[in-house]
């Protein structure tokens, strides 16, 4: 079965189904590249590989498996086959990502040397310039660092206004993440229309779009503008109900915060719910622990039973360089009231 | 200083051009604004006359490529000048969004013969023309002239116009000129209007060239709907076709009726067995938006195609998408509750029809399977899957293996495997099309009784029996002096003396270490490669170089524990750990297997010299 399919067909339609049936996009692209590499088209491979990655680390969050590719394509692309070849650099970008994914803060050193070589060798010329960009304001968020995070930021916003709007269309998500790390709603808001706006009606970036809605909201709510925040959030949500693949953290953070800011704890906890659902066994311990310790405290907050989530984030931190990174708040979390 | 209050200053020309040539992606669509302008204008009048109809409506369009002039005539009810100022030449204002409006609780019905709602159509009479003319006059009144040549200016003067309506004639750009051409009129025409109402003639052709009907509420609709999906969709033969009908939806405090017009179809298995479709061409009020909605479908029915037409849907400003809102999903909603609804009946009424489909479309339906319970439970037990011995249905394959599912996902490299497998007699499936694992899972998840998934690439072991005997010590020994890890297990078929298993990503790590060995990473992607190969598991079965499995079932190996085989047991040992690495064919670079036939060459010379 598939044998009558020629490789580069079954890539393109792979694209198809990546919002949709991504797992469908990921079998698919396994195939692709398995072909590929049988029929000793590396270049080609390579190239698909990328993509399964790309599919692996932002639509399905699989990261068990985008860990042993990334892994595995990045040291191919070492060979002199693909030397003239765009993608040798986006692996590496995965790679980095692949770790961000996993355990961002265990691996911070790695992780910043890495971005920090990419970024001596990469210039504006071409797109992954933009993509460390936004791997590096992801990163500088991760950690809280805001003063780090707002540099880049900056820097990603202004870059992209003219080069694509799927890159500026993340900036704003970066920007509005940012802004509600610092509590600065009323700034927040022209950014997250121009940022739906830029966005449009781009399939791939319907992730984009409901987090933003949901930024808006919660900008909203914040500035007691509660019908405009109520149908900001109808908008966040009917969005995410299209889609049919995880979701973004932004978008559960402001959509919860949305309901906790009028005392909404169940409503948030089905958020919580349906988040840890896109994460359990996909290989990313770190986040799994922090949603699973977000989750933990609404079930406290409702009197309700959380014992089997601390349990769990105990055994996620053994995965940890750090275990400290989760089980420092958890205690703290353990010991209030 | 005081504060000043000040208007807008509009650039006109600029606004044209950057509406024109940005906010439509192709220039045609003014075919389709200036027809619907004309329809709505004579739906106004219909609604005025009360219903009446007898003033013949009809919109006429002519080319006269000579003089590069297109014209649209329609017997609406035309326009004052208050109308040409208010509505023609005031951008944003819609005439028939505003007598919709006033329609629309009382009389929805006759609210929803009118199309227009942005009042900038007519706007995109610019993106084809470079001048355009236009004569109006409603009925009982002044006739009057309009023109404009695209810049901020505009002249309006009473003209004598013979009869009420308007008659539009636009000077046309070169670029635009092919629309001269009659056939490519009426191509467009078609495309865009071929469901209004009102008749609509090219040139001097005494029939108009648009269907005004809609196929599905035709007085023979199956006929109709034949005859359409061939003129349009170039199917002669499909496999089944749905014609939708209004659907109530829940919606948990209320229900909602969606009205649903249109027809989806099932097409006959395509050429690329991958074919997908799932694309639908979408008409709000009978007006052509686009032919490539590819959401409106749920997920799971890419197979189906086909054409729907629901005054629910909301377009972009430039109609030619749709507004993913909440109508949106409301309407997705409706859609899927009917194909449901209507893949059950065919299941259970046209069983014979039912088994075409899912045949025909089987690996389409294999990837869309899993993500709907209940189209699974529908055509989990027609699909044929692939396994080592032909197609099988899953029903009649777990009746042969015990309800265990034994599978590769590779077909390169997975011949130890299979081999595994036919050792305990049960057909192996093909899992490596990209669907089918997916799909096993979830059979096996709706399984009544127990059932068990086995890799047989990556996850062989689970087929050997471990053995815990003494007498085999001698020669895992043997292997371990020379630096390889072997175990006994028990295993079939009992020909085999030793299978070679490797992890899943063995040949990666050895990669991995070679580079990490020549220095060939730059250093940041060097640690971060050493941390990874140090998280991998220390256990022999983790290790890339792999572990011979000698099988205790077979004779040879057993015969090797006995005293009187010692004289050739490390030879005949050196054989076996060398065919089962070339069988396994991992992991090998040419140099190991130049090493391996050396070992087997020199081994049966050794056996040759002792017998």
């Amino acid at each position: 079965m598939g044998d009558e399919i020629n490789y580069w067909k079954l890539f393109s339609d792979s694209f198809n189904f990546r919002y949709t049936n991504p797992q469908a996009t990921v079998g698919m692209m396994r195939q692709a590249s398995a072909l590929a590499k049988q029929a000793g088209d590396l270049q080609y491979g390579l190239y698909v590989d990328h993509w399964l990655l790309q599919t692996l680390i932002n639509v399905t969050g699989d990261y068990d498996e985008a860990l042993d590719l990334a892994v595995q394509t990045a040291v191919e692309a070492r060979k002199r086959t693909y030397r003239e070849q765009m993608e040798r650099v986006c692996v590496h970008e995965d790679l980095i990502s692949a770790y961000l994914g996993i355990d961002p803060i265990g691996h911070a050193k790695l992780i910043e040397d890495a971005m920090t070589y990419m970024e001596r060798e990469t210039d504006s010329s071409i797109e992954c310039y933009y993509c460390l960009l936004s791997l590096r304001a992801n990163f500088e968020i991760t950690f809280g660092a805001t003063e780090k995070a707002t540099h880049t930021i900056r820097r990603y916003y202004s870059e992209t206004q003219s080069y694509d709007r799927h890159h500026f269309g993340s900036a704003h998500v970066e920007l509005c993440s940012l802004m509600a790390l610092r509590g600065d709603w009323e700034r927040m808001l022209p950014y997250t229309l121009n940022g739906i706006e830029v966005t449009g009606d781009n399939v791939q970036m319907q992730g984009n779009v409901a987090t933003l809605w949901a930024a808006r909201a919660l900008a909203l709510r914040k500035l007691n503008r509660e019908v405009e925040a109520l149908v900001a959030f109808q908008r966040a949500k009917a969005k995410a109900d299209l889609m049919q693949i995880p979701i973004y953290r932004v978008y559960y953070d402001m959509m919860c915060d949305f309901h906790l800011e009028v005392g909404e704890v169940e409503a948030a906890l089905i958020l919580r719910e349906h988040q840890l659902k896109d994460v359990i066994g996909k290989g990313q311990p770190y986040w799994e622990a922090v949603f699973r310790l977000a989750y933990a405290r609404l079930l406290k907050q409702i009197g309700r039973p959380y014992a089997e989530q601390v349990s769990q984030i105990r055994q996620l931190s053994m995965k940890l360089k750090k275990p400290e990174v989760v089980l420092d708040p958890l205690s703290a979390f353990e010991a209030e009231a | 200083m005081d504060t000043q209050r000040r208007q807008f200053q509009l650039n006109v020309p600029g606004l044209l051009k950057v509406l024109a040539e940005n906010l439509y992606s192709n220039r045609k669509v003014a075919i389709r604004e200036l027809i619907q302008n004309a329809h709505d204008s004579i739906m106004r009048r219909v609604i005025a006359n009360g219903t009446d109809i007898s003033f013949g409506p009809r919109i006429q369009l002519r080319a006269d490529p000579a003089n590069s002039i297109l014209t649209i005539m329609d017997n609406g009810d035309g326009m004052d000048d208050n109308d040409i100022i208010q509505y023609l030449t005031t951008i944003g204002n819609s005439y028939t969004r505003e007598v919709g409006s006033t329609l629309e609780f009382l009389h929805p019905e006759r609210a929803s013969a009118l199309i227009g709602q942005f009042g900038m159509g007519f706007l995109s009479a610019f993106l084809i023309a470079s001048e355009v003319k236009l004569y109006t006059r409603k009925a009982g009144g002044q006739g009057w002239s309009w023109y404009c040549d695209a810049s901020e200016f505009y002249e309006m003067k009473p003209a004598e116009v013979a009869s009420v309506g308007t008659f539009i004639e636009l000077k046309l750009k070169p670029e635009a000129e092919p629309l001269l051409n009659a056939d490519e009129l009426t191509q467009a025409v078609r495309r865009y209007a071929d469901f209004l109402s009102v008749p609509i003639y090219v040139n001097t052709r005494v029939q108009p060239v648009n269907l005004m009907t809609p196929p599905w509420e035709s007085d023979t609709p199956d006929k109709a709907v034949k005859e359409y999906l061939e003129r349009t969709f170039n199917q002669r033969e499909v496999l089944h076709t749905v014609i939708l009908r209004d659907q109530i939806i829940d919606l948990g405090h209320d229900t909602l009726t969606v009205p649903l017009r249109g027809v989806m179809f099932i097409p006959p298995s395509s050429v690329v067995s991958l074919r997908e479709y799932g694309d639908v061409m979408v008409y709000i009020r009978r007006m052509f938006i686009t032919d490539q909605e590819r959401d409106l479908l749920p997920s799971w029915a890419r197979f189906f195609r086909g054409v729907i037409d629901c005054a629910m849907l909301q377009p972009t400003a430039s109609r030619e998408s749709l507004h993913q809102e909440e109508s949106f999903m409301a309407v997705r909603q409706a859609l899927e509750a009917q194909l449901l609804a209507e893949l059950r009946r065919v299941a259970y009424e046209q069983p014979q029809v039912w088994r075409r489909i899912v045949v025909s479309h089987t690996d389409l339906v294999l990837g869309w399977v899993t993500v709907n319970d209940e189209f699974f439970d529908q055509v989990a037990d027609l699909l044929p899957i692939q396994t080592s011995r032909g197609a099988m249905l899953l029903k009649d394959y777990l009746a042969q293996t015990g309800n265990v599912f034994y599978y590769v996902t590779q077909q390169i490299g997975s011949l130890q495997d299979q081999l595994l497998g036919e050792g305990f007699e049960v057909p192996v499936i093909d899992a490596s099309w990209f669907a089918v694992k997916p799909f096993l899972e979830k059979y096996a998840s709706r399984l009544p009784a127990q059932s068990r998934l086995v890799q047989m690439d990556g996850d062989a072991k689970k087929l050997m029996q471990p053995v815990d005997d003494s007498r085999y010590d001698g020669l895992v020994m043997f292997f371990r002096k020379h630096g390889i890890v072997a175990k006994i297990a028990s295993y079939k078929p009992h020909g085999v003396p030793g299978l070679m298993l490797y992890p899943r990503n063995a040949d990666a790590m050895i990669e991995a270490r070679r580079a990490l060995e020549s220095d060939e990473l730059s250093d940041p992607f060097a640690e971060i490669v050493s941390d990874y190969l140090s998280q991998q598991g220390d256990d022999d079965d983790s290790q890339p170089t792999g572990v011979l499995y000698l099988n205790a079932s077979c004779v040879l190996v057993r015969q090797l524990t006995e005293p009187a085989a010692a004289p050739m047991r490390d030879s005949v040992l050196t054989l076996i750990h060398q065919i089962a690495k070339l069988f396994a064919g991992r992991t090998l670079t040419a140099q190991d297997a130049a090493t391996a036939f050396s070992g087997v060459t020199q081994s049966i010379i050794e056996v040759m010299n002792h017998g």
